[in-house]
């Protein structure tokens, strides 16, 4: 736990400074959790709970819960989801982005359970989101909470391919639309959380919707054509992507942060005492399965380098045990691309050793007959999907 | 990206169920009686779903009446708490839900009922029977009858209702909860929490015979997180729905393959799907723009809150054109009186339907049926993968061991045959049915023995 003094703020924002009595309103009303700001404590306790990385994975069930259950032992003041997940870089023309990190769509029923929970069970803490990038699914991940800031290069995008790759799969118009109004009415269900409507919800979902703004008194009133005051998109081939700057003259997000300090202090403390044990705990996670993934990868690669005798089917027994061992402890590596493409699955691997049993069992019963080779049975499949449901004799 | 086609958002229609969206279903009536005492002092049994010609003077209650209106509609609530009744009301195509304050009214005429005039207390279905004794058994689900509650509480029954319809979520579960609140007498309110993202067309047949059932003795709630396809058909036959704040519903395309059903029997389903929409107590054409795209659907909102549906897009507030399938979320929903609140905790959920919890007991038998189901689910569907696997590879180094192995897993699997069937023929891998089962295992068996003879011979 680090304790951080706003007395080492820059310049910039040291000249803000006010008396407390003009300090920034906490616009963080927490209306979503129910919970208001602290107003007994001048240093609250700022538990930062990351989201860093790869939606579906870094940013997963597991480290959700993890997450919660320490913000409920540490009993923070107040809650700061830190988002950064990107699923394109800011250089385009530098094609370096890498589809295996783009953040998985068709686990949306999980966000949202995921997010929800945070919602449900921390309702008595005031939660606020600070984006540092989110693009992808987690713009709408983003959304899911009404106090919001973003970090001054921040982007806040919607999903660009959605829609033509769901209507892509169904010919039917009436399925294609089915699909598509399902898939969609779950991913609102997180914008609704952060007390945002459909029209905004839209715009970051479908790439050909519009949208605009209208300013009534303190509040924005979004439109989804460009018939408002300002036209935030109008573009009818990319979903809506904010930057920080826009989002927050548009009142998208209630203000611009680059550092925890300029968070805190835009919610009205000049004091606080950060609790930083979600990043310790998120950062070990995200090491920890991304190097059982890699793990992974390298035994069933050296699984399929084995022999079928005896000796050989005991070192793959050997190797898949490991896999599997890593796949129940990480089952997000089950999700990544190139593990599913290559078939691995804890239930394929529990069929490969199941079948590897059954033919050192089958080839020990041959030797002591003095017969060569086993009875049957799949061989245990070197490289999985052989073994697992191949038919005996 | 990975696969969209999440097979679980498909409403499966299986060949043996083709005549589904054709058959007529006998609907029982809506029932929840209310005793609306009028201006005065007359008492009037209303149902909702009653057509009802009222007349009324805005003001009546004591301040300067306005001028007497007359309507003539269909009850859509009895807002018990509010003491007002909802009408819609049809006018140049058009519907439109008034609300009336009943102290507003001067005349209510019930079609085919006799109004029960003067202070007379007609029996009132929703309340408990308080004549049986003893305290709730509200924790236990042991089979044994529980009593009706001492204190005459109502009890407040709560089930996840959650996964596939027709594997996860079943008619089956909905009638266990149904019988443990009888044990308690009528008037007992049961909320199924919807988490669902559609399934068998089958299952839906049964629940539509189910909930029509159950609605006669009970007030059911459906309390909805996820209810796409078949499981918003389910919960639009409740006349109370309620969302978490998350929550969605629509998206009722049935089809078979890749193919949306199409000509007359689209139009069955259309028409079921909007019966059962109206019967709740809603405009039909809600219902319908969630099974196809054609249907148009918008609607206005006057100051009084007073909602007015179009089948067009006349509506200031357009829900769905042309090409798209309707689903409504939480904000929508409640803007549009689709819904009639949003909660995210079962506390939320009880001040809603202005419940106090010191005067209902909440059970959690729902919860406890709910996991029952899903852990044997969730049990054979682990236990099916290995059976098949040793019933396809079985252990053993001869003929003789490996018959035995095999009809060890066939044995097996017929047992979760018996335990969890739905499992077995709907999830995949399929499992061919019991009766062939039996059969493979009478072969092995014969086989076996064909074997042990040759060896001894």
């Amino acid at each position: 736990m680090t304790r951080t003094s706003l007395l080492a703020l820059p310049v910039s924002l040291a000249l803000s400074l006010a008396p407390s009595d003009m300090l920034p309103v906490a616009s963080a009303q927490s209306a979503d959790t129910g919970a208001p700001l602290p107003a007994a404590t001048a240093s609250p306790k700022v538990y930062v709970f990351p989201m860093d990385g790869q939606m579906g994975t870094d940013i997963s069930e597991p480290i959700f819960k993890t997450l919660i259950e320490d913000v409920k032992k540490q009993k923070p003041d107040i809650v700061v989801l830190r988002l950064k997940s990107a699923d394109v870089d800011r250089i385009n023309h530098l094609r370096n982005d890498n589809p295996n990190e783009f953040g998985l769509v068709n686990e949306i029923t999980t966000y949202r359970d995921m997010v929800k929970s945070v919602h449900d069970e921390l309702r008595d803490i005031p939660q606020v989101m600070w984006v540092e990038d989110a693009v992808g699914v987690s713009g709408l991940a983003a959304l899911a909470w009404q106090a919001m800031y973003m970090k001054s290069d921040a982007r806040l995008g919607g999903l660009n391919q959605f829609k033509d790759m769901v209507e892509a799969q169904w010919q039917d118009a009436d399925v294609r639309s089915k699909m598509v109004a399902a898939w969609t009415g779950i991913m609102k269900g997180l914008v609704q959380l952060g007390r945002h409507p459909d029209t905004l919800a839209d715009a970051m979902i479908f790439a050909e919707r519009t949208l605009s703004v209208n300013f009534e008194g303190r509040g924005a009133k979004w439109v989804g054509d460009t018939s408002g005051t300002w036209v935030v998109d109008s573009s009818e081939e990319r979903a809506v992507r904010f930057e920080a700057p826009v989002a927050e003259e548009i009142l998208l997000s209630d203000g611009t942060a680059d550092t925890l300090d300029d968070l805190v202090f835009l919610l009205g403390y000049r004091e606080y005492t950060k609790v930083d044990t979600g990043e310790k705990l998120a950062k070990q996670y995200t090491d920890d399965w991304r190097k059982g993934m890699k793990n992974v990868l390298e035994w069933m690669e050296e699984a399929s380098q084995t022999e079928d005798d005896i000796a050989g089917l005991g070192r793959r027994k050997s190797f898949y045990e490991k896999v599997l061992a890593a796949l129940k402890a990480f089952p997000v590596i089950e999700k990544r691309r190139e593990i599913a493409g290559n078939g691995i699955s804890r239930q394929a691997i529990e069929g490969a050793l199941d079948d590897i049993k059954k033919d050192i069992q089958r080839q020990r019963d041959a030797e002591k007959q003095g017969r060569q080779g086993g009875g049957g049975g799949g061989g245990g499949g070197r490289g999985l999907g052989g073994g697992g449901m191949r038919p005996g004799r | 990206m990975t696969n969209m086609s999440n097979p679980l958002l498909a409403v499966r229609r299986w060949a043996a169920i083709g005549a589904f969206a054709l058959a007529v279903f006998a609907m029982s009536p809506v029932l929840r009686a209310a005793d609306v005492t009028i201006a005065d002092g007359s008492i009037v049994a209303v149902d909702v779903g009653n057509k009802v010609r009222l007349v009324y003077a805005p003001g009546a209650d004591g301040k300067p009446a306005g001028a007497a209106q007359t309507i003539e509609g269909t009850v859509k609530r009895v807002l018990m708490d509010a003491k007002a009744i909802l009408v819609t009301v049809k006018s140049a195509g058009r519907e439109k839900d008034v609300s009336v304050k009943w102290a507003d009214i001067k005349e209510l005429t019930v079609a085919g009922a006799k109004p029960s005039v003067g202070s007379a207390k007609k029996t009132d279905s929703t309340k408990p029977d308080a004549g049986k004794p003893a305290a709730v058994n509200a924790g236990k689900s042991d089979g044994k009858a529980a009593a009706a509650p001492a204190d005459g509480k109502k009890t407040v029954f709560i089930m996840p209702w959650e996964g596939t319809v027709g594997i996860g979520a079943r008619h089956d579960e909905i009638k266990r909860i149904a019988a443990e609140a009888d044990k308690l007498g009528p008037g007992q309110i049961i909320v199924l929490q919807i988490i669902s993202p559609g399934g068998l067309v089958i299952e839906g047949d049964k629940i539509d015979e189910t909930l029509n059932e159950l609605k006669t003795r009970h007030r059911v709630i459906a309390w909805i997180k996820e209810a796409i396809s078949a499981a918003a058909f389910t919960s639009l036959h409740c006349e109370e729905i309620y969302f978490m704040r998350v929550g969605t519903i629509g998206a009722i395309t049935m089809f078979a393959g890749t193919e949306s059903i199409k000509g007359a029997e689209l139009e069955a389903w259309v028409k079921k799907v909007g019966d059962v929409t109206q019967e709740a107590g809603r405009s039909r054409w809600i219902g319908e723009a969630m099974v196809t795209n054609e249907p148009l659907l918008s609607y206005d909102r006057d100051d009084s809150g007073n909602v007015t549906w179009y089948n067009t897009l006349e509506g200031k507030h357009k829900l769905s054109d042309e090409v798209q399938n309707l689903t409504l979320n939480a904000d929508t929903a409640l803007h549009c009186k689709f819904s009639d609140g949003t909660a995210d905790t079962v506390d939320e959920l009880l001040a809603l339907l202005h419940l106090d919890k010191d005067k209902v007991n909440v059970s959690d038998i729902g919860f406890k049926i709910h996991e029952t189901w899903q852990k044997t689910l969730n049990d054979c569907l682990e236990d099916k993968i290995r059976i098949i696997r040793d019933a396809m590879n079985p252990a053993g180094s001869d003929d003789v061991a490996q018959i035995g192995s095999r009809i060890k897993a066939i044995n097996r699997l017929i047992e979760w045959w018996d335990k969890c069937p739905p499992c077995l023929q709907y999830e995949s891998p399929p499992v061919p049915p019991k009766e062939e089962l039996e059969k493979e295992i009478k072969n092995l068996r014969k086989q076996l023995g064909d074997i042990q003879r040759q060896r001894r011979g």
